[in-house]
């Protein structure tokens, strides 16, 4: 599809004192974000001396889908200068959801690359980074409920943080190995297969928290 | 058109049809000439020339190009589903009417026709739906080649509907397994004489639902549906005996059309696809492609807990369910009265009790009974 849309958020990876954590309603950080409308995808410059992350969303079209939803195909980078890793968590549905989670599908890129497709209705798409990482996926399906038959997508919602707790569980210990990508790699989600699932206690949801990041509403433009 | 829409928003589950006939009951006026023989075993080189497969020659000589078995049926409603998920353009593509009105507007704010709502297709072999009033029913012309016409129907452009779209995918997969010439002497012929002898009744439609169209007695329950329909638990066990390509449907939460009265999501016509490398078992409707079980009733999650659109408030009027002064006639409609829930989760869809509304009993979740697929062995006995 023609119709580009290019975000990039600038997101603190590391900072002491936005460490608290983040729910998963959407939260105006207007004042932490810096859209660059710049299809180079360039990272913004955000508060001085704060380790960045930096996350640039590209639409890559749209596949049918069962009226008013929309699949629409998003290229996502994500970058993780910092000393620390980071999760970054995806929305995937639009709008999104602020509930929690009921099962994991860990889908596996070649090359090795985990990519957490977490259902439930705050569902979401998870990715870890470890320092330095920077990490392309391609053609990441984003569910959009377009009932109001709008033209454009609404914001995607994308969550940043050195710690991610479902349930009270570290994140990491629902994937299978440890799903942090190193140095720079590029997969395509078309190509990635759903490997290994891990449900929730008797498959109620739970609920999600990030700490250490914020959450970004990325205006589609 | 209202009446249309309704339709198209509540997609209906078909009824199992009875176990079919040792043979098609209904047999064409004229006997199909049996003269294209059996697909060749051995493919002979053509003198100086390049070799043709075995389907290959078939499909030349409009004899069978695969297998009546379940295996090989089935494998030919995958390979249909999967291209027609694969998307489409203006002209190409099965399309539901909201996605192709979106490319005909990205082409300019004429093309697109409202009256395509109701069903439509580019091939000119048929009568199309909005031409005689008929929601998501095509009529083959006198005349031409019922063969010809499903390709065509299937290739696109076409607007359409999930129930419809799987029953022109079955057709086709009887078509493949019987061969070109056969099916034309059936169901329709672009040559006059043989037309001549295609019984009105036996001239083909694609429809939402089986019956009246050319697989309407070649449709039998699966296994595990005469299973579930006897009463019995569905195992784990009997799930490993699903055939891709196998037709089944999935559910909403019970009680989606309180809360949706004009929603297209109170379930979905899906087609088993085979297990992925988790060893998940996958399906597929149109336009939902290689979805898991949780997949699929996370997005009905998503559907449900949406708010209720201009649409549903129309319907509810439209059906009397709603005053125009905003009053509830059908106190079960209004979301004070605590008959629904506003919002729910998959274990909700999946473990909330039946619930009966106008004369449909619903339980969320896998609907086993529904299990379908085209008779190998009626199939087999129609071959030429």
């Amino acid at each position: 599809m023609s119709r580009l849309f290019v975000a990039t958020i600038v997101a603190l990876a590391a900072c002491a004192d936005r460490g608290g954590p983040t729910t998963t309603k959407p939260v105006d950080h207007a004042t932490d974000v810096k859209d660059v409308k710049d299809a180079t995808g360039a990272t913004g410059q955000g508060t001085e001396g704060t380790a960045m992350a930096s996350v640039t969303i590209t639409s890559a079209g749209e596949r049918p889908g069962r009226p008013p939803l929309i699949r629409l195909l998003v290229n996502v980078t994500a970058s993780n200068p910092g000393s620390d890793q980071s999760w970054v968590l995806i929305s995937s549905k639009l709008p999104g959801g602020s509930g929690g989670v009921d099962k994991l599908e860990q889908l596996s890129a070649p090359g090795g690359v985990a990519i957490g497709r977490f259902l439930g209705t705050g569902g979401f798409y998870a990715v870890a980074l470890a320092p330095g990482a920077k990490l392309t996926i391609k053609n990441l399906e984003i569910g959009w409920w377009n009932d109001g038959d709008a033209q454009t997508p609404p914001p995607i919602e994308v969550r940043t943080g050195t710690g991610v707790s479902l349930g009270g569980a570290d994140i990491a210990t629902w994937f299978d190995g440890n799903p942090a990508v190193k140095g720079t790699v590029e997969v395509d989600a078309d190509k990635a297969e759903h490997t290994r699932s891990k449900r929730a206690d008797g498959d109620r949801e739970v609920p999600v928290q990030v700490s250490g990041g914020q959450t970004t509403q990325i205006t589609v433009q | 058109m209202p009446q249309q829409e309704a339709h198209d928003r509540q997609q209906q589950p078909q009824p199992v049809p009875p176990a079919p006939a040792p043979a098609p009951v209904e047999t064409p006026a004229h006997a199909p000439i049996h003269g294209a023989g059996p697909v060749p075993g051995v493919v002979t080189p053509a003198a100086g020339g390049t070799e043709r497969s075995a389907s290959e020659q078939a499909y030349a000589s409009g004899g069978p190009e695969i297998d009546a078995t379940d295996q090989a049926l089935g494998q030919h409603m995958v390979d249909a589903m999967n291209k027609a998920n694969g998307g489409g353009t203006k002209d190409s593509g099965i399309h539901y009417w909201y996605n192709y009105k979106r490319i005909c507007d990205r082409e300019g704010p004429d093309v697109w026709q409202d009256k395509w709502r109701a069903g439509h297709t580019q091939a000119d072999a048929f009568v199309n739906p909005h031409e005689k009033n008929r929601w998501m029913d095509w009529e083959l012309k006198k005349g031409h080649s019922a063969s010809k016409a499903i390709k065509a129907w299937l290739a696109g452009a076409t607007v359409a509907e999930c129930l419809s779209s799987v029953v022109a995918m079955e057709i086709d997969s009887l078509r493949a397994a019987i061969g070109d010439k056969t099916f034309d002497e059936m169901f329709g012929s672009d040559d006059p004489a043989v037309d001549a002898n295609v019984a009105d009744h036996m001239r083909m439609h694609v429809k939402a639902g089986i019956s009246g169209t050319p697989v309407g007695n070649y449709i039998k329950p699966t296994d595990i549906a005469r299973k579930a329909q006897r009463g019995e638990a569905i195992t784990a066990k009997d799930m490993d005996t699903l055939v891709p390509g196998q037709w089944y449907y999935f559910y909403n939460h019970p009680k989606y059309l309180l809360k949706h009265p004009g929603g297209a999501w109170q379930g979905e016509n899906a087609l088993y696809m085979g297990k992925n490398g988790a060893g998940e078992r996958l399906w597929a409707g149109l336009g939902a492609d290689g979805k898991t079980e949780d997949t699929m009733v996370d997005e009905m999650v998503m559907a449900y807990n949406n708010p209720r659109t201009d649409y549903d408030t129309r319907m509810m009027k439209e059906g009397g369910q709603l005053g125009e002064d905003g009053t509830y006639h059908d106190r079960r409609y209004d979301p004070a009265s605590g008959e629904f829930p506003d919002q729910v989760t998959k274990k909700d869809i999946l473990e909330a009790p039946e619930y009966e509304l106008n004369g449909r009993v619903r339980k969320g979740g896998f609907k086993a009974d529904a299990g379908k697929g085209l008779d190998a062995a009626a199939v087999k006995r129609t071959r030429p």
